[in-house]
């Protein structure tokens, strides 16, 4: 899949967390009817416990339908994350930064390995310095992330 | 360092946590005048990013209290039954989050270069070490890449 406009990097941050910007623009585009079919089965939080969306919203503490119904409604990420935290769980900077790195370093020497291998196969990213997942979804963007190391700006 | 005895793996699992059970043998074995001078000066929670401080600061206990509460006795899985009742309430992707990123601790991160000195000064050149974890296991004469530690977590 090349690069999808409007889908931020899953490295980006919006205030204390990586991928939550990017949930955010899978719900816009996808109300916009401009997110790749290939990206509609791993939207929300019902499909599989182990997508990221599913893993933000247990996170965050709030469902994805209600998520998507405040996106929706508009306003900026950062007003949006300070929702998603005022309706959800409440968190230390400490388990934001635990969260962020579980989530950049997915894939590497976890049960998630596997999922690496086949989706380097699917996705045509052999010979790429693919290790984690968010690698796989950079990559498959045509992001570069071996050689801008997003991890170093986190 | 070679092993230490009592001193079990940071891969250990008690309950839902990796590292706390070799905590839990630090201050035991500290209390015992066994733990290698090496050690102490990372025991407890003085300074923030030694792994004894992590493990506190997730459970939400204070070090003094979680020694003070282990050296009064009791098997491992009171003592964390203990830390959970009084600490912070962690769910199960809580603690499976937290274990991987203590496992993971040193790769891709603000420890990274920390890692890569304490490889040079402790001697551990030439291993296959990514993490601060691997660099404990191998100084300690284990080897968790080979093992794939990770897996039977």
């Amino acid at each position: 899949m090349p690069c999808v406009p409007g889908l931020r990097s899953p490295y980006a941050k919006v205030g204390r967390l990586v991928y939550f910007g990017r949930m955010l623009d899978k719900i816009r585009l996808h109300a916009a009817s401009q997110l790749p079919p290939e990206y509609v089965g791993n939207l929300g939080d019902l499909a599989n416990p182990r997508f990221m969306d599913a893993r933000c919203c247990r996170f965050l503490g709030v469902g994805h339908a209600a998520l998507t119904a405040r996106t929706l409604a508009g306003g900026t990420d950062e007003v949006i994350l300070a929702w998603a935290q005022a309706q959800g769980r409440a968190h230390t900077d400490e388990d934001c930064d635990i969260w962020s790195m579980f989530m950049a370093k997915l894939g590497w020497r976890d049960a998630g390995s596997e999922v690496v291998r086949q989706r380097i196969a699917q996705f045509g990213l052999s010979g790429k310095p693919v290790a984690t997942m968010f690698d796989v979804l950079d990559y498959d963007e045509g992001r570069d992330p071996a050689t801008d190391r997003p991890w170093e700006k986190l | 360092m070679p092993s230490v005895p009592g001193l079990r793996s940071c891969y250990a699992k008690v309950g839902r946590l990796v590292y706390f059970g070799r905590m839990l043998d630090k201050i035991r074995l500290h209390a015992a005048g066994r733990l290698p001078a090496s050690y102490v000066a990372t025991l407890g929670d003085a300074q923030p990013y030694v792994l004894d401080s992590r493990c506190c600061r997730f459970l939400g206990v204070r070090y003094a209290d979680l020694r003070d509460r282990t050296l009064a006795g009791g098997p491992d899985e009171e003592l964390l039954a203990w830390a959970h009742a009084r600490g912070t309430v962690r769910s199960d992707d809580d603690c499976q989050m937290w274990n991987h990123f203590i496992l993971k601790l040193g790769w891709r991160d603000e420890r990274s270069a920390v890692l890569r000195q304490l490889v040079v000064d402790r001697g551990l050149a030439g291993r296959p070490i990514e993490t601060i974890v691997d660099q404990v296991e191998y100084e300690e004469g284990r080897d968790p890449v080979g093992d794939r530690a990770w897996e039977k977590i």
